[in-house]
């Protein structure tokens, strides 16, 4: 008995032992400050500064050649562009080039750098590490970078600090330097490292944040760079862990207590919950993406414009708005309202059902009578709900939608057979390479390249003809491309080969104690921390 | 004694020889039989000689090898017959079509399958799992990763199934109907029952956030990861905590696996239980232990050396295989706690076509499915004299 008892006392003591030693998690939303951990020295955490971003998926590719996902989040604070776009002045402004020039023909950019930059191992940034960067991207023709930097013929470096790109073609070279992928400076003493070695954790960029450490599968950590260019503050974050959370109750349990501090994918839906939140305050801006439910124009009855158009005229665009709080709205055109190359005078469909049935009466589907069947993202619940609220009008149609959640990859595996087979309706939300319409005319609508990111399959030479043509005035006459764009995208309204139903807002969830946070769409899923301070 | 001698070497025999050491110790004259110091030598029913042993062993690692190279080929099939484009997932949205083209030669996809299965093979035996499609990383660094995060979770969890469901089990037998017979039942049944899911948010809503008690999810804190990293050895931070004396992040790894851990080992609990106790009900109600209790033997030598030596082997073999299971199965607890396991990335990998992940994580499982049989037959045998190995 007596033995029991201490056998008894002793599992009591270890329990007891484990849970009253062990470093209590944050909850202390306002504050901002990090728990005391137990046996540490205080110093340590109480001078720092950690800002938490919650991740929604891994870290697949931390090489600046691959990383065209997710990964910006953290590249870009560490590797900086030439170029920046300002999305308040609709302007490129300077980045680690303070000035630049194009001759006549749009085929030559002479860049003026900063002086005065190091980057995080200590090496100069100068015009031979632009040459070298520029090299980097260009030698794997695999690499998504070649693609974006593929117009370049030869660099040239003219003094340490000017260096001269030369084009294959005309492109607007400034928008290019300034993409939110595959863009930014990076270490002459690294490019010759293969991808393995970045992603394992590593970054040698000019930016303000360099990686720490990578535990894959559960966090990045940035720490700051104390020779940073644009020098540093007081009460600005010193270092940034980026949470990977695949689950978004668990993200927004985080956020609830302080765990973190920024996150993006807060269901629009329950905002309300976000914005009563003391401790939180909600950002929402439109980004540069629209919601374009993509149709089969290879497949009957698609195939016929008048049953397209018909569709725009069925889509429930209001109800569509109210049913995701508000916050995303019906477009005109492809482009986003912000953005340049937006027309604000391109017709806009309405919901119109008697319109949507004269249209069907003429296209000889005076009832309706076929079935649509409609994939979308199953993790992506505008989709879903866009699915669903569509359905019914088009129940009274006489069209039946057959609905069918599915990954990306399994969409674009049925898009990819035969297009007497593959699905009917498909949604896509393209987030630009770059701040130009060409990006997305091009890969969502052109037939030209045989992009297979074209959906609905469109193929309209005429149309191809003005992006091009928009594309290589772009680099000279911004005013010119806008026009070819427009009339491309008056095309694209007319013919109807997608129901464009939203643009995508970019809704920010962030600690209430965080100030200067401004959201820039044209780098989608990034929060510029060097640029934040922590109230007192 | 003629009779009575073939008696008692019969139900000894049912004891699996035991019952005879302790029958020569029973109290002189105690209970029905007396001391009976006929039985020196404890029965063994295990004839098998070590040259049986040795074909037994290699007759095993021979099927061993024939089951994991069938589960490839049926993994690789279905994987490479599945419409996909992995060239183009490989690529990502702006691939042309003369790169989509070239990258399925450089990854040998335009070769017939059976090349392809067997220049995988190839890699495989070399210690090359491939590349992933969707992260382009090599496999095995993945696996590396993921696989002691989960080894360690369910290491953990079997370790809770086994020193709570058991222990239950025995108790539960030993008060058969009474209230405590009943409560451990219920307890049985729920967690053996409760959705993984749901039981996870409930323990997440009460001890994590009402009552602050334990970290939400992660293998340790961002405070660990930021002041007190642990340097990777094994992979397994416990070890690796202990290896580099890094207690800090020890105390921390350890209270990161209570929740998860508890999660994962509650339905292992109600099975070991319901097992536990069903067999040893069964077999305290057999000859051998009707003679112990004749004999005055202590209740506690009848329950745990006489009873729940020859009740335990099922209940074993099961948690043997719930075991291997929750290498991918615990994928719900892993997304819940925020945990990077092998379920998770293999669900990933399922859902973006990603045929090289999938198939090297089924070798993975095959392989460990096969050690983990052939272990638990080799402690069946340890455990039970009677099963010949012959």
């Amino acid at each position: 008995m007596i033995k029991r008892l201490i056998i008894l006392l002793i599992a009591v003591a270890m329990l007891g032992s484990v849970f009253g030693c062990s470093p209590a998690p944050v909850d202390e939303p306002d504050s901002g400050e990090q728990a005391e951990v137990p046996d540490q020295p205080a110093a340590a955490d109480d001078e720092v500064n950690v800002a938490t971003f919650i991740m929604w998926q891994d870290f697949i590719d931390l090489d600046m050649r691959f990383a065209f996902a997710s990964e910006i989040s953290a590249t870009l604070l560490c590797y900086e562009n030439l170029v920046y776009y300002d999305p308040n002045s609709g302007e490129f402004s300077p980045g680690l080039a303070t000035d630049w020039d194009v001759n006549d023909d749009g085929t030559e950019w002479t860049f003026v750098l900063r002086e005065g930059v190091k980057f995080q191992d200590g090496a100069d940034f100068n015009a031979a590490a632009v040459k070298s960067t520029v090299e980097f991207y260009t030698a794997d023709e695999f690499s998504p970078s070649a693609w974006l930097w593929g117009p370049v013929e030869s660099v040239e470096v003219i003094d340490d600090y000017t260096v001269k790109i030369t084009l294959s073609f005309p492109a607007p070279f400034d928008i290019i330097t300034s993409s939110a992928f595959v863009a930014g400076m990076i270490s002459p003493n690294v490019v010759d490292q293969p991808k393995e070695w970045f992603d394992e954790g590593r970054c040698v960029g000019t930016g303000p944040y360099t990686i720490e450490s990578f535990e894959q599968g559960q966090r990045l950590i940035m720490t700051k760079f104390d020779d940073y260019w644009g020098g540093w503050q007081e009460n600005q974050y010193d270092k940034v862990v980026f949470e990977i959370v695949l689950d978004s109750v668990i993200a927004e349990q985080m956020m609830k207590s302080g765990d973190a501090t920024f996150y993006r994918d807060w269901p629009s839906d329950k905002l309300e919950e976000a914005v009563a939140n003391e401790s939180l305050e909600v950002s929402s801006s439109e980004s540069y993406a629209v919601m374009a439910f993509n149709l089969n124009t290879a497949k009957p009855p698609l195939d016929n414009k008048l049953v397209r158009q018909a569709l725009a005229y069925s889509f429930p665009y209001e109800q569509f708005t109210e049913r995701t709080g508000g916050y995303y709205t019906q477009p005109r055109g492809v482009i986003s309202p912000h953005m340049w190359g937006h027309g604000e005078d391109l017709f806009q469909y309405t919901y119109d059902l008697d319109k949507a049935r004269d249209l069907l009466v003429e296209a000889g589907y005076p009832d309706g009578g076929f079935d649509l069947e409609v994939t979308y993202m199953s993790d992506f619940a505008a989709e879903a709900w866009a699915v669903e609220l569509w359905s019914f009008p088009l129940e009274e149609l006489g069209i039946k939608v057959v609905p069918q959640g599915m990954t990306y990859e399994s969409m674009v595996e049925r898009l990819d057979s035969d297009p007497a087979t593959a699905q009917d309706i498909t949604p896509m939300v393209w987030y630009l390479t770059y701040v130009n319409p060409y990006d997305v005319l091009y890969f969502d609508y052109s037939c030209e390249g045989d992009a297979w990111t074209n959906f609905s399959r469109f193929c309209d030479p005429v149309f191809d003809e003005l992006i091009n043509e928009g594309f290589e005035l772009s680099a000279t006459e911004l005013v010119a491309a806008t026009e070819k764009f427009i009339a491309a995208q008056e095309i694209l309204v007319d013919e109807s080969p997608a129901v464009l139903v939203a643009v995508v807002p970019q809704i920010w969830v962030y600690g209430a104690d965080v100030e200067g946070f401004v959201d820039n769409p044209a780098y989608p899923n990034v929060v510029f921390f060097h640029d934040l301070t922590i109230s007192e | 004694m003629g009779d009575n001698t073939h008696l008692l070497e019969y139900i000894t025999s049912l004891s699996g020889g035991r019952i005879s050491k302790y029958i020569q110790n029973s109290p002189p004259g105690g209970g029905l039989l007396g001391n009976y110091g006929l039985f020196r030598q404890p029965l063994s029913w295990n004839k098998g000689t070590n040259l049986n042993k040795f074909e037994f062993v290699i007759k095993r690692l021979i099927l061993a090898v024939v089951v994991v190279i069938g589960v490839t080929i049926i993994t690789f099939a279905i994987a490479r017959l599945v419409p996909s484009s992995p060239a183009r997932l490989w690529l990502g949205p702006r691939a042309t079509p003369e790169q989509v083209v070239l990258t399925s030669q450089k990854l040998g996809l335009d070769r017939p399958l059976y090349e392809q299965y067997f220049i995988y093979l190839g890699q495989v035996v070399r210690g090359d799992f491939g590349i992933s499609i969707k992260s382009h990383q090599p496999i095995i660094k993945d696996i590396k990763v993921f696989l002691p995060a989960t080894l360690e979770l369910v290491f953990f969890s079997m370790i809770l199934a086994v020193s709570i469901g058991i222990p239950l089990g025995v108790l539960s037998a030993t008060k058969k109907n009474t209230i405590l017979d009943h409560l451990i039942r219920f307890f049985a049944v729920f967690n053996a029952s409760t959705p993984v899911f749901w039981f996870a948010l409930i323990l997440q809503l009460f001890l994590v956030e009402k009552y602050n008690l334990l970290p939400l999810g992660g293998r340790v804190s961002q405070d660990i990861s930021l002041f007190n990293p642990i340097e990777t050895i094994t992979g397994f931070y416990i070890i690796d905590s202990i290896l580099t004396q890094n207690w800090v992040a020890l105390k921390d790894a350890l209270v990161h696996l209570i929740l998860p851990g508890i999660v994962l080992a509650s339905a292992s609990i109600g099975l070991a239980i319901r097992l536990t106790r069903a067999n040893m009900i069964e077999v305290m109600e057999q000859k051998f232990i009707t003679m112990a209790w004749a004999f005055g033997l202590d209740p506690k030598l009848v329950y745990y050396r006489l009873a729940l030596k020859n009740a335990i082997v099922p209940t074993l073999m099961v948690l043997g295989l719930a075991f291997v299971w929750s290498i991918t199965g615990a994928i719900l607890v892993e997304i819940i706690f925020l945990w990077p396991g092998l379920g998770n990335y293999l669900t990933r990998a399922v859902l973006n076509f990603d045929f090289p992940v999938i198939v090297s994580i089924s070798l993975v499982v095959s392989i460990f499915y096969v050690i983990v049989n052939f272990l638990l037959d080799m402690l069946q045998t340890f455990i039970d004299p009677r099963v010949a190995i012959e």
